[in-house]
């Protein structure tokens, strides 16, 4: 039986809650009030049969196809084994220590840098009491 | 790199014990899965003292959300090598120093059970099934296999809300509460475990920290309106009942710190926010982990209070890889933060001084009274800040520990064997004992600290004489300011002639010039 991941659209939160009364598969954490649809504004993502989008199509919600359940299925690729899965770690915790390395370093450099010194400028005193004009 | 097989989970397990026997501990847990899998859980901590607060992280509930179980093995594993190797850990944009995870290893019990559902993550893993949810109890006499383990949790379970009886569906809650090996081995670590103060069920997907209550809305005023009051049953869960959920105010604004500091350190790594929200929302439920765990100590006010949370990561249940791999360290991130947040001063002290504090009183008067006054809410806000360093202080040197048993003796002796609050009030000794201790840790104390422990020490001298309530509600006042008559004084013998004469000598040399 084919199924799809959907997006159920509903008119108001009693509607939302009359979704449990298909036992169909929803994701509870996902509902929510979206607000973009302002005839639908509460939605709730799911994984269904074709029977059971028309089952709700017919009760008064919208079910906006997403996907086939295939296309977000990556469980039943060959699953990694406990040496690959190490790897995989081991290459990012030397590839974030080396970072972390770097970070280090740069701050280390920044601190020891000497800041450029500027030279005073030298402006001549001048005397007091007199004025010199120019001729 | 495609998903971790089972076996490839508990490979990575004993990988933990044998490589890092020092601070890590294996269980298998007393109940074999229904399919005859050992359920294994471990604990990393560096220390086995019995008043060290517990963290129990929680994977692999639901089948198909496979990346969770890994989130934890890959923590699980950064944690102890960034500890062995004494290192910071760094998470995309998100750093945690050396002494923080130090910190952390040795001052919490770090409980994980990757995979609480083996079976359903193995069947999960064939051809057809990757969508697959429940365990696979098979149910005899019901047309279907597998029960929702996230519904079969004793937290009004028979209520039905947001569950289902028909076996076939994804809800099914089980012929009975704690039906499941899987809910029993979740529940002999809570039970087993006492110290665990805090657990986090980590789950797929929608980018959000939740927190109790699941069965209706949170409400902090009527606590007559509690899931034990079977004077509401029927009403739970239903919109226009009336009806909401009573959760204590003090409780309320610890989960919304936890769950806030989390969704913090996530969106810290690269970006991501998560809302941080009651799991209510629009889709009640019941029998969840979360619920019961925190339930528990209402049931039986014996048991310690447990922060539960559910974490729900990604924006799918199996990421492709680049992705998986970003939102793996992003929520590591989330649990070192939960994990820093989780550390108390208080419970360390006790714990390596070997001593008994009325800490049950004492955190039931920082809860009902200090977080009432504008000071209490206050220090509480600063305890908080600074609990990692404060931690680490008393961990780290003997001196620091001693002041701070000092600084705990103190508290403690306002409160009666019984946990009641002890008829005396704030003494010269008190202040002194206080300003020793304080003035000791401030020399080994950050900046930032030291700013804190200077605002303690002013405070202190407003409270001689007061009772330790009322000592926070006078501390809530401005300072006094000073009498008129104080103001008039005149200022210190020298100064003020001292400029006279200053300013006279200036007027005369103009004039002279």
């Amino acid at each position: 039986m084919d199924r799809y991941f959907v997006v159920v659209f509903a008119r108001d939160p009693d509607a939302m809650r009359g979704l449990q009364r298909f036992d169909f598969d929803l994701f509870a954490p996902t509902a929510k009030r979206s607000g973009r649809d302002k005839e639908y504004p509460f939605s709730i993502d799911g994984l269904l049969s074709t029977e059971e989008i028309e089952t709700l199509g017919q009760a008064g919600y919208r079910v906006q196809v997403q996907d086939p359940a295939e296309k977000r299925a990556r469980g039943a690729q060959a699953p990694a084994e406990f040496s690959q899965w190490m790897r995989g770690v081991q290459a990012t915790i030397t590839r974030e220590r080396a970072a972390a390395a770097r970070a280090r370093a740069s701050a280390a450099r920044k601190a020891t840098r000497k800041k450029p010194v500027r030279k005073k400028r030298t402006v001549a005193k001048k005397p007091r009491g007199r004025t010199t004009r120019r001729k | 790199m495609p998903y971790m097989s089972v076996s490839a989970i508990s490979d990575a397990i004993d990988h933990i014990a044998t490589t890092y026997p020092a601070i890590t501990q294996v269980f298998t847990l007393p109940e074999a899965s229904v399919e005859g899998r050992s359920i294994r859980a471990f604990k990393i901590a560096n220390g086995s003292g019995s008043n060290r607060t517990g963290v129990l992280l929680l994977g692999g509930t639901h089948a198909r959300e496979l990346i969770n179980p890994e989130t934890v093995m890959s923590f699980a594993l950064r944690l102890c090598d960034a500890y062995t190797n004494d290192t910071g850990l760094t998470f995309g944009a998100k750093s945690y120093t050396a002494q923080s995870v130090q910190t952390v290893v040795n001052a919490l019990d770090i409980f994980m059970l990757p995979v609480v559902n083996p079976d359903g993550r193995a069947f999960c893993m064939t051809p057809g099934n990757e969508m697959w949810r429940k365990n696979r109890a098979p149910n005899p006499g019901l047309p279907c296999r597998g029960v929702d383990i996230n519904r079969n949790y004793d937290f009004l379970w028979s209520s039905g809300i947001g569950t289902s009886t028909n076996s076939c569906t994804d809800v099914y809650k089980g012929p009975g509460a704690f039906s499941e090996p899987e809910t029993r081995n979740v529940r002999f670590m809570l039970d087993n475990f006492p110290n665990i103060a805090c657990m986090v069920d980590i789950h797929s997907y929608s980018e959000l920290v939740l927190y109790p209550w699941g069965d209706d809305q949170n409400q902090t005023t009527d606590p007559n309106q509690n899931f034990q009051n079977p004077a509401f049953d029927g009403q739970r869960g239903i919109v226009g009942s009336g009806y909401k959920e009573y959760i204590p105010p003090e409780d309320l604004e610890a989960f919304v710190a936890l769950a806030e500091r989390i969704r913090d350190g996530i969106a810290a790594v690269r970006g991501r926010v998560y809302v941080a929200q009651e799991s209510t929302s629009l889709y009640p439920t019941s029998g969840t982990a979360h619920d019961y765990a925190y339930a528990r100590h209402f049931v039986d006010t014996g048991k310690r209070r447990v922060l539960g949370l559910t974490l729900e990561t990604a924006r799918e249940f199996q990421p492709a890889d680049a992705e998986k791999n970003n939102v793996i360290t992003e929520v590591s991130a989330g649990l070192m933060e939960c994990l820093q947040e989780t550390l108390c001063p208080a419970d360390v002290v006790q714990d390596l001084i070997d001593a008994i504090f009325p800490l049950r009183a004492m955190r039931a008067f920082r809860d009902r009274e200090l977080r009432r006054t504008a000071a209490g809410a206050r220090y509480e806000k600063l305890l908080r800040a600074h609990s990692l360093e404060l931690v680490a202080l008393a961990m780290g040197d003997r001196q620091m520990r001693e002041a701070g048993a000092a600084l705990m003796r103190i508290a403690a002796s306002f409160f009666t064997d019984q946990g009641e609050m002890a008829a005396r009030k704030i003494d010269d000794q008190d202040i002194a004992q206080v300003t020793r201790a304080l003035t000791l840790v401030r020399r080994q104390a950050s900046r930032r600290l030291q700013t804190a422990i200077d605002t303690a020490l002013q405070d202190a001298r407003r409270v001689r004489g007061q009772s330790l309530t009322r000592a926070f509600q006078v501390l809530s006042r401005p300072p006094p300011r000073p009498t008129r008559a104080a103001s008039r004084k005149k200022p210190a013998a020298g100064t003020r002639a001292k400029r006279t004469t200053r300013r006279k000598a200036a007027k005369k040399t103009r004039r002279s010039k």
